[in-house]
């Protein structure tokens, strides 16, 4: 049997997935740069690449530093659009199975096995698919498996660092994907600081509660004095909207409106163009001149909104309400959302199916059985406003992301329970627990917030947690078996360290 | 619970021994279960459904008396805890597992055929799905058509139902010196009152009841405990045991194993094959009961076929037979032909492939070790079986099953059901002929798809009125005039047909009934060019080939069939070309092609030719010869629906070929 050294563990992970990478691009899967065009989530991109700071600074759909990245590598990479952010991808996923199988090592999974783990885990084309865009699912998966090493590698001679610095990653997090809300951040961070409580400083303590106070907060103050919202996205109510009117029987739609109960803008459906709204909303001049707020349509081969648009802020508010009336008034329609979101979370990608390159069909077919896919159909029947039109499409579910679901949620929640019932004098004993609280809690609460607050992309957000359920999954499953049939070669007998 | 004081210990009795035979009865019954389930013909023949069950029954009534009466024997009392606790732990841990992975995968992959609802997952947990499918009127017979896979869990239900009240039975007997001895009469007769009931439910509440029933089935259970109570209390079985272990003793032991065989394969449900078919309740079930209880007692002699039944492979498989029945069902509806493209005999190795796969993980990680009290010791094991438990039962809330099928069936139901309320009762002496235009009939029934509903409503709203003639569509939307099978339509895949489609194919002969219409015009049928899996043929096909032909050809015969039930003529109108909506840029879909249309309209013109019943009108054959020809945006704004408000040539047309075939009835 292949025997990897301890640090090298994380490096073939990195190189596997480089590589698995080039040869499916090189094999004719395109990479999908159409996304720089339309992507909801950023400011119009030739904004964005001509003035990257100025377009971040007058941000109110995002927190900011996704679009800072996308629009710092359009402004200064010398390479073209398409290279630059493959490279990006390449290189986010890479650290994300750095992080993961070194993760793997130190909680004393013998390196091999956690190589084949993170690979497993990686190359799952629900992920690697992501890496064929521009979005920013790899990157938020890196930084996620980086929180998870930071917590893995502390011991009690680095003292408050491991604090600062998981501070430091979950504020980043939080500054790039506006589903981690800052609440995620505190629980995490109160619950580390908890479990290594005997061997912090007080200063670390109040250096790691600074970083996210100064940043996020500061992010919050802007958007307050510039956009009156102190908020780190301002589209949650349009996100709301669309997770709870499409569901709701059309006859009841017509009903609250007929009411006075619900605006037009829940009759006209989510995050269309600004004209669909127009009427909706008291007339509207952009209040600031640059391009990030005033640009109201963006340059794409279809009509797509900049929905960074200063105008849709009343929109969005008006959104929000319309949606808080429906799910006070009819949490029945709102359940069956969200019953409808749960299943969706599991769907696996079919790109695969259709790839022209061969290794990542047959990717596809083998993860087919990994994950035990079982077929069968989403469905927007019975929907009053189907927003995807009304249709029926054949998908695949899979049974393991289920299941792996389920242990890792499990296990983090009996985690947290230990942590927290843990004597002073008790903590430093390893860091098992933490790291299983911390990818627990972390691939719940991006269920249920992907659950609660969407409708339709649950299976999309659900990739940037699917490399760290996947791997920590079938180590906890892995170790479980090797001390059940006393298996040699899962764990290592003592601390790498 | 004691009666030590009415009864003295015999330090001298042993732990009853392991009745390695009897394991290989199970085994050998668990894969004739898998067989059954299959759905396996033996020469020529399905097996029979009726008594490998029955046999489980009574091997189990016979392993816990001896049990409960040994401990009895030895310790002088009884201990309910130990055995309800021992019980818990042997059943439990393998059924929340399977039942939480049954609540999942049909969570996320519902099946069309038959789903888990909350209340029949919850019966299942707490072991009344016998009840909940008696109340549910659930036949048997629905095994393989609307099966939930839960349905097994019967059985299950009716062994722990029996196993809460059965050790008190036991107990109630064995303290009193005065009913210990009648103890053997005392279950013999209320054997004989649970097989009475059997033949009652057999007789006034149909085979189904009797099957499901508790107070039927622990009949069997009773014959097997009140044959354990005479072996270990009888001064005859030394001499029955040596009656076994002569050579025609033995000859009758491996006899038995083939005729216990034999009445598994002849007796079925409600009939039997081969042997005379004098009822599953009483009679085959106290025949096999009684054939039991004889294995049992030369496996205690270690006579007749012991050798053979204690073969390694028989006894591994009865070990873990528990673990095969719970799952096996599940599997089978999982892996079904459509699926993995096997069928027979491959179908069944993959099957049996997976079910012992799953049943040997359950059995090795969880079962085994918990029993043996290596896994999920004190607590652990409650707080295990209580955190399954509700996580299955939150799965089964959520679950869709049931409920998305019965939502979209409602509908459909109540479309038919509000039409038929609506169509007036007509006298016996209703008119024939309309009251303006003796020409023309009293009544008109369009049928067919979507297409239907637009033309006789636009016939009965611009034409109808002012003839005397009522008009009105019963249309199946979506659907063709052949029974609806597993079909792509539009572009949509519907693994059990259009939702909808099956309601308006059933409600149609009652709506001819009432309605009596003279003249049936049949417009639309888009569904049946469509590609489609029909019965018999694996691969998915279409018009023109001949397997569908001949199918289609079937179909549209027996549709004549039914709309001229009342004495109907049919109008069966050609099909024009169809462009349905689609979104830009994709490809047409499949059943657009004009060859099928032509070969379709072909089928309808040779069936009115040889059949008198049926005239031929030729609407493509109009609508092309109009000016703006068959695509004519106007008149068929979405490219497929025929606008009679702006024709009123075709209103004309078709009138004229109303009363064309109204002078041909």
């Amino acid at each position: 049997m292949l025997r990897l050294r301890h640090n090298a563990s994380g490096l073939v992970a990195a190189a596997l997935w480089a590589l698995t990478l080039v040869i499916v691009r090189a094999t004719g899967q395109g990479f999908i740069g159409d996304y720089l065009g339309y992507g909801w989530q950023l400011v119009p991109y030739e904004v964005l690449r001509d003035d990257p700071f100025g377009s971040v600074w007058y941000l109110h759909i995002q927190p900011p530093l996704y679009n800072l990245v996308v629009g710092s590598i359009g402004a200064w990479s010398p390479f073209s659009d398409s290279f630059s952010f493959q490279l990006m991808q390449l290189v986010a996923g890479g650290l994300m199975a750095y992080f993961i199988a070194q993760t793997l090592v130190l909680l004393r999974l013998r390196p091999t096995v956690a190589t084949v783990l993170t690979a497993v885990a990686v190359l799952n084309p629900d992920v690697v698919r992501n890496a064929l865009e521009p979005t920013y699912e790899i990157p938020v998966g890196a930084l996620l498996a980086c929180s998870t090493w930071v917590i893995a590698r502390h011991h009690p001679g680095r003292a408050g660092r491991s604090l600062v610095g998981l501070s430091a990653v979950l504020t980043g997090i939080v500054l790039t994907r506006s589903l981690y809300h800052p609440l995620w951040l505190i629980v995490l961070l109160v619950l580390a600081a908890w479990h290594w409580r005997a061997q912090v400083t007080k200063q670390r303590v109040v250096l790691a509660a600074l970083i996210p106070l100064l940043l996020i907060g500061g992010w919050m103050v802007k958007n307050q004095v510039l956009f009156g919202r102190a908020t780190l996205s301002s589209w949650f109510g349009m996100n709301l909207q669309r997770a709870v009117i499409p569901v709701l029987p059309e006859a009841d739609r017509f009903r609250l409106y007929d009411n006075g109960e619900i605006s037009d803008i829940a009759m006209i459906g989510p995050f269309g163009n600004y004209d669909l709204y127009r009427d909706a909303v008291p007339p509207c001049t952009p209040e600031h001149s640059h391009p990030a707020l005033s640009t109201e349509v963006r340059q794409y081969d279809v009509v797509v909104p900049n929905l960074n648009f200063e105008c849709f802020l009343p929109v969005y508010d008006q959104a929000g309400a319309d949606a808080w009336t429906v799910i006070r008034q009819h949490p029945g329609a709102w359940w069956d959302g969200r019953v409808w979101s749960m299943r969706t979370w599991f769907a696996s990608n079919r790109l695969a199916d259709t790839s022209p390159s061969w290794p990542y069909r047959q990717m596809g077919n083998a993860y087919q059985v990994i994950r035990l896919d079982l077929p069968s159909e989403l469905s927007t029947n019975g929907w009053g406003q189907p927003i995807y039109g009304r249709l029926t499409v054949p998908t695949r579910f899979s049974l393991t992301t289920l299941q792996l679901t389920l242990i890792v949620g499990a296990v983090g929640l009996s985690a947290v329970y230990r942590i927290l019932r843990r004597r002073p004098n008790e903590a430093a004993s390893g860091n098992d627990d933490l790291v299983n609280a911390f990818v627990g809690l972390t691939a719940l609460f991006t269920f249920v917030v992907g659950v609660i607050g969407e409708l339709g992309e649950q299976a999309r957000f659900r990739t940037m947690t699917d490399p760290l359920v996947y791997a920590l999954g079938f180590a906890l499953v892995l170790r479980w078996l090797g001390r059940r049939f006393r298996w040699s070669w899962v764990e290592t007998p003592a601390e790498p360290r | 619970m004691s009666a030590a004081d009415q009864h003295v210990p015999s330090k001298s009795v042993g732990r009853p021994q392991h009745l390695a035979p009897l394991d290989g009865i199970r085994g050998i019954g668990v894969v004739y279960v898998l067989m059954y389930h299959h759905g396996t013909v033996l020469f020529g023949r399905r097996l029979g459904e009726g008594l490998t069950v029955s046999t489980f029954f009574t091997l189990s009534g016979y392993l816990i008396t001896r049990l409960l009466v040994n401990e009895f024997d030895r310790t002088g009392r009884i201990s309910l805890g130990t055995f309800y606790n021992r019980r818990f732990k042997r059943l439990m841990p393998a059924a929340l597992i399977a039942l939480l992975l049954i609540a999942q995968v049909w969570w996320l992959s519902p099946s069309p055929k038959g789903g888990v609802s909350f209340w029949s997952w919850f019966s299942a947990l707490t072991y009344w799905q016998n009840w909940f499918l008696i109340f549910g009127g659930n036949s048997y017979n629905d095994l393989f058509t609307n099966a939930s896979p839960l349905q097994h869990m019967w059985s299950l239900s009716i062994e722990e139902q029996v196993y809460i009240v059965f050790p008190l039975i036991v107990f109630g007997i064995l303290r009193s010196e005065r009913l210990r001895a009648r103890a053997t009469t005392i279950l013999a007769t209320l054997t004989a009152v649970c097989f009475a009931t059997g033949w009652f439910w057999t007789e006034r509440g149909g085979a189904s009841r009797a099957y499901y029933a508790l107070e039927t089935r622990s009949a069997e259970f009773l014959i097997g405990a009140a044959f354990a109570v005479w072996w270990m209390r009888s001064s005859r079985t030394p001499g029955v045991i040596r009656a076994m272990r002569t050579v025609p003793g033995r000859a009758i032991g491996y006899g038995l194993v083939g005729f216990e065989v034999l009445i598994w394969y002849c007796i079925h449900l409600d009939h039997a094959v081969i042997l005379p078919d004098w009822g599953l309740f009483p009679f085959w079930a106290i025949v096999n009961g009684v054939v039991v209880c004889l294995l049992a007692g030369f496996a205690e002699a270690k006579s007749g076929a012991d050798t053979f039944l204690s073969w390694r492979p028989f006894t591994f498989i009865g070990s873990i037979s528990y673990g095969m029945y719970l799952i096996h069902w599940p599997v089978f509806l999982v892996i079904n032909e459509e699926r993995v493209g096997l069928s027979s005999w491959p179908l069944f190795a993959a099957r049996s492939a997976v079910t012992v796969a799953i049943t040997l993980a359950i059995y090795y990680l969880i079962e085994d070790p918990v029993r043996r009290g290596n896994m999920w010791k004190g607590r652990t094991f409650t707080t295990a079986s209580v955190m399954l438990a509700v996580t299955g039962l939150g799965f089964a809330a959520i679950n869709p099953g049931d409920r998305i099928n019965d939502l979209v069936d409602t509908e459909a139901l109540a479309a038919q059901e509000r039409m038929l309320r609506d169509l007036p009762q007509l006298p016996p002496d209703a008119p024939t002929r309309s009251g303006v235009d003796s020409a023309l009939p009293a009544r008109v029934l369009f049928v067919g798809d979507s297409q239907s509903w637009t033309v006789g409503g636009g016939m009965d709203r611009f034409w109808g009125e002012r003839n005397g003639v009522d008009a009105i569509p019963s249309a199946g939307v979506g659907c063709g005039i052949a029974t609806p099978t597993r079909i792509r339509y539009l572009g949509e895949e519907f693994p059990a047909g259009r939702s909808g489609c099956k309601e308006w194919r059933d409600a149609l002969p009652a709506i001819v009934d009432k309605f009596r219409p003279q003249l049936v015009v049949i417009v639309g049928g888009f569904g049946d060019l469509a590609d489609r899996q029909i019965p018999g043929v694996k691969n998915w096909t279409h018009i023109g080939q001949p397997d569908y032909d001949t199918w289609l050809t079937g179909e549209m015969d027996t549709f004549v069939d039914e709309m001229t039930a009342a004495g109907a003529h049919v109008l069966w109108l050609s099909h024009p070309y169809n462009s349905p909506p689609r979104q830009a840029g994709s490809e047409p879909f499949p059943e657009e092609d004009p060859l099928r249309m032509d070969l379709y309209n072909e089928m309808i013109e040779s069936l009115a030719t040889a059949d008198e019943r049926v005239e031929f009108g030729d609407l493509a054959a109009f609508l092309r010869a109009r000016p703006g020809g068959e695509m004519d945006t106007t008149l068929r704004p979405d490219g497929a629906h025929i606008d009679l408000a702006v024709a009123p040539d075709l209103v004309d047309w078709l009138a004229e070929e109303i009363r064309r075939a109204t002078a041909a009835a």
